[in-house]
């Protein structure tokens, strides 16, 4: 069986493969941890973006799209701010920072990352709309959801045959990509991309939510990890990936519970990804 | 917003079909405007760039098969939840969904 063998990651050859990632921008950190800080100005934050010339390159350029329909043109960081509203500007960072370098770094492995990101941006929209009914915070669970799968990214630009491997073993077996993962590699996304997430210094409870999201242990009332749990199975459901193998998992009954859809809120929400997710995905410049 | 929006497969769509949301290119640029009435080589030029689905408006009538496809589709994607009463409550709530909100 050594076949088998060849294909298990080791935690040695794990951390040579995110040292190989670029680094985190600064300014993504400041953002992340400004969601825990309630002390930080949206000034502060606008000064400190304006630091990064990349950054302020793309949301001025997002500012004044069509997106927004403003008839006068942004041109401060600080307007930017004000148009796009805090939460947005984050979530933006973020998807800048990690879908440019890691997503190129992925994409020579076939890795479909349209519909990576499509599954991203759906699971954050849903994330966002049950923080409130999960007791969790919004813009924090937004970032999660959008981020929860970076694991796959690892694996698929650190990792081409294993990725290969496992994507075989998923469609032999028919089973969730998380199962194939823990076959193949002997370690799943979820457990890789906490560990890329802790390597960049990411806030805790983003850590524990990318690595916990397929983990009952994990799933604890009110956590980030239980919000990106439900969000993620909705995302899979509404079948936004263009993936033909798509299957949704198996979801944590007390995670159902404490969110209590009801029948009508369970329409709305549906409706509000649908019809959300083009404009964010263009908006993320992940089409 | 328009209710007769939906999102097909690209092989399911036929030309003359009239696009309902702009298609972009991976560079970002516009492929072919919203509210374009597709041709066969828009239609080509749309699978070159690797779009599998898109969103198009569709009429009132062809509503039986597309719901049968809908319906399909979603016990495929919930194959293997049974015994899991979220995920099978989940399945219900998107099958009324699809079926346009109905109790």
């Amino acid at each position: 069986m050594t076949g088998q063998d060849d294909f298990r990651l080791d935690r040695e050859s794990l951390s040579r493969a995110l040292a190989a990632l670029p680094p985190m921008p600064a300014i993504v950190n400041e953002l992340l941890r400004s969601l825990d800080d309630p002390e930080t100005s949206g000034e502060e934050l606008a000064r400190k973006i304006a630091l990064d010339q990349v950054l302020v390159a793309r949301l001025l350029r997002i500012a004044n799209s069509s997106f927004y329909g403003l008839r006068r043109k942004v041109v401060s960081v600080r307007d930017a701010v004000f148009v796009l509203g805090m939460g947005n500007i984050r979530n933006l960072a973020l998807a800048a920072a990690v879908s440019g370098p890691v997503g190129a770094h992925a994409a020579a492995s076939g890795i479909n990352l349209r519909g990576f990101w499509r599954h991203g941006v759906a699971t954050a929209l849903c994330a966002g709309m049950l923080a409130g009914r999960m007791k969790c915070s919004g813009d924090g669970a937004f970032a999660a959801g959008l981020l929860h799968d970076l694991g796959r990214l690892v694996v698929a630009g650190g990792f081409p045959r294993h990725f290969q491997e496992v994507r075989r073993v998923r469609q032999s077996r028919d089973c969730l990509l998380q199962d194939a993962e823990v076959e193949v590699l002997g370690i799943d996304h979820s457990a890789i991309g906490r560990q890329l997430a802790e390597s960049w210094g990411f806030p805790d409870a983003l850590c524990v939510a990318v690595g916990g999201h397929h983990d009952a242990g994990s799933l604890l009332s009110g956590s980030l990890a239980s919000v990106v749990h439900l969000a993620d199975a909705i995302a899979h459901s509404l079948d936004v990936a263009g993936d033909e193998t798509d299957q949704v998992p198996w979801i944590y009954p007390p995670c159902w519970n404490e969110a209590g859809l009801s029948w009508a809120d369970s329409q709305e929400l549906f409706q509000e990804v649908e019809q959300r997710l083009d404009a964010y995905c263009e908006m993320f410049g992940q089409h | 917003m328009d209710d007769s929006v939906q999102e097909l497969e690209l092989d399911a769509i036929a030309p003359g079909t009239v696009l309902a949301s702009d298609l972009l290119e991976s560079s970002g640029k516009v492929l072919v405007m919203a509210g374009t009435a597709l041709t066969a080589e828009m239609l080509e030029a749309v699978r070159r760039e690797g779009i599998t689905r898109i969103r198009v408006k569709g009429e009132e009538g062809s509503g039986e098969a597309e719901q049968e496809r809908c319906e399909s589709r979603l016990k495929y994607l919930f194959r293997n939840t049974a015994g899991n009463g979220p995920a099978e409550e989940l399945h219900r709530l998107l099958i009324a969904y699809r079926q346009g909100g109905q109790e």
